[in-house]
């Protein structure tokens, strides 16, 4: 078994583990990813015909470039929106620090290509197709702005705000939180002074910051405009609805669960983390008592933390007199303790010498005044019971009761 | 890896940036276990991490003829798929601060059981983390990003980062203390 001198012997250990690690992906998992992309599958092939054919088209200036081209320009339109990884100028130093081996290569595939991409756009843009001006307004607006295409959006389910709002290095908005709760306050701020307007109202002149006091759900564009640009950021504003909702199963068991589906929490009983990323949990709670469920949502901007607190009633039932008669005269002839809903039970009957006379892990079977239950007739007098056992959901008691024998 | 592989994987590449669907699924059977690794280590949970395994593969068939060669394919696929799965979480506001985590304990649903350490047991431990704790660690620890690209990555401060980090080791000092 490895011993570890600190963390970091760890850390070497899990990165080994890691690097190369593979899990099998659900079987189905491939279903999906060929169905999307087979449907783009005839545009990647007019593409690279695009590639091949371009030196043709530059010296002969073919108009059936353009036809082609509006392929290349759907094509674009999902490069630009899906993530792959964009080099960033600025970001380039310490990515490079970070990554000694790996990774630094990687980037300069992204660079170069990232390069050709520029390149081929202002081609298309610029170049061969502008006999046809109406193509080349739609592949430089889609080229240039977030606009998705239909195709896009069957797999990028939201616009990148970061590509809009860091794609211009020296005029950009930020906020200072995107998805913000209501009664929240978000200062959005910008590079330089101008105007911000919602839904073409303008909210405040002049100014480089803006504060947008979050008071109803919803999705909320605000455009900045300058004399000369303009740019947009949009903030979604929610709010946190939701509660545990309690149901006992038939087991005994109880579940909990959130009253939204789409949650899920860390959940804590009484105190303890019981289970981590779950939408509920199934419980087995049998301590008598109070028991505090506790969920702390992870997946809303919103979330609070929800507490439900359960009380156990008592289950199990003990009593036990003190007094017995030997006789048939049908009242208290054998001694026995009365308990009900119990886990374990033992009774241990001693004389006043300490002597064991009578012993059962049966609650039903009494002492009739003779050892064991067999042997000779024990002496009217005092005698000590012991007795031990547990209700569920209580904790083990242990109890010397003092009884006293009567003989008629 | 030898000639001939490193040279089917050229050819696969340029057959899948032609469009051809079996060169892409056969890249899919090579590397699809190395990238749900790294979504599972990233994602909360088996759906979500199979969510990113698809949308990184899409994304993966969508750039693949940007691919240069100058690198190796697989850390160039390896970088979407993080980006992918940080993407994922960036959806959601990330909580930096799960101070009701009982520090002491390890989550009842999985207590290490004592052995050997292998790699199962090492992820396990890392997806216990809150997912704060989780997503700096695996982006700095594992994956080697800087606490700047981070905090860029994640819209948070590069302080924050870095005590996230720093409670995240914390957090495995405690459950591994059986360990040292």
């Amino acid at each position: 078994m490895p011993k570890f001198n600190d963390i970091s012997d760890f850390e070497q250990l899990l990165k080994e583990q890691m690097s190369g690690h593979s899990t099998p992906p659900p079987t189905d998992a491939w279903t999906a990813i060929s169905s999307s992309t087979a449907q783009v599958g005839g545009i990647i092939n007019s593409l690279s015909t695009y590639f091949n054919a371009s030196v043709t088209l530059v010296k002969t200036g073919l108009i059936a470039g353009s036809i082609i081209a509006l392929g290349t320009v759907s094509y674009f339109s999902i490069i630009n929106s899906t993530d792959i990884p964009n080099n960033k100028q600025e970001n380039n130093d310490s990515i490079q620090k970070a990554n000694s081996n790996d990774s630094q290569p990687t980037f300069e595939t992204i660079e170069s290509s990232d390069n050709e991409r520029k390149s081929l756009t202002q081609n298309i843009a610029s170049g061969r197709i502008d006999s046809k001006t109406n193509h080349t307004s739609a592949v430089s607006s889609l080229v240039t702005s977030d606009t998705s295409s239909p195709a896009t959006k069957k797999y990028t389910t939201q616009p990148s705000k970061i590509v809009e709002n860091k794609g211009g290095n020296e005029f950009r908005i930020t906020a200072t939180n995107y998805n913000p709760c209501v009664g929240e306050t978000v200062v959005l701020k910008s590079s330089e002074k101008g105007n911000w307007f919602l839904n073409e109202i303008k909210v405040a002149s002049n100014t480089a910051a803006y504060n947008v006091q979050c008071r109803a759900t919803g999705s909320y564009v605000y455009h900045f405009k300058t004399a000369d640009r303009t740019i947009h950021t949009t903030l979604n504003i929610s709010e946190f609805n939701g509660n545990i909702v309690k149901e006992q199963l038939e087991d005994g068991h109880y579940s909990f669960s959130l009253s939204n589906q789409n949650l899920i929490a860390n959940w804590y009983i009484n105190g303890k983390l019981y289970s981590t990323n779950a939408p509920f949990i199934h419980v087995a709670l049998e301590t008598v008592g109070k028991h505090e469920i506790k969920a702390a949502i992870i997946n809303h901007p919103c979330a609070k933390t929800l507490t439900f607190d359960v009380q156990l009633a008592p289950i199990g039932h003990f009593e036990a007199i003190n007094i017995f008669t030997v006789g048939n005269d049908g009242l208290n002839d054998t001694y026995r303790v009365k308990i009900s809903g119990y886990d374990n039970f033992s009774i241990q009957i001693f004389n006043s010498n300490s002597n064991l006379v009578f012993s059962t892990l049966d609650p039903e079977e009494g002492w009739d005044g003779r050892i064991n239950n067999t042997g000779i007739e024990c002496p009217q007098g005092e005698y000590f019971a012991r007795v031990s056992y547990k209700l569920k959901g209580e904790l083990p008691q242990l109890k010397n009761i003092k009884l006293t024998l009567l003989r008629p | 890896m030898s000639p001939s592989e490193s040279h089917d994987e050229i050819s696969l590449i340029k057959a899948c940036s032609n469009g051809d669907h079996n060169a892409f699924k056969k890249i899919y059977d090579i590397h699809s276990g190395n990238m749900y690794s790294i979504c599972l280590r990233y994602m909360t949970n088996e759906d979500e991490a199979k969510d990113a395994l698809q949308e990184g593969f899409i994304k993966v068939f969508n750039g693949i003829s940007k691919f240069q060669f100058t690198g190796s394919f697989e850390g160039w696929m390896k970088r979407i798929f993080v980006n992918t799965s940080i993407e994922q979480i960036r959806k959601r506001k990330l909580h930096f601060d799960v101070s009701e985590l009982n520090t002491n304990e390890l989550p009842l649903t999985s207590r290490i059981e004592t052995g050997t350490m292998d790699a199962e047991k090492m992820m396990r431990l890392v997806q216990q983390l809150p997912l704060g704790y989780r997503t700096v660690f695996n982006m700095f620890v594992i994956d080697g990003y800087s606490h700047k690209e981070i905090s860029d990555y994640l819209n948070i401060n590069e302080n924050t980062s870095k005590s996230q980090l720093f409670k995240a080791r914390k957090q495995l000092q405690i459950w591994l203390k059986d360990w040292f």
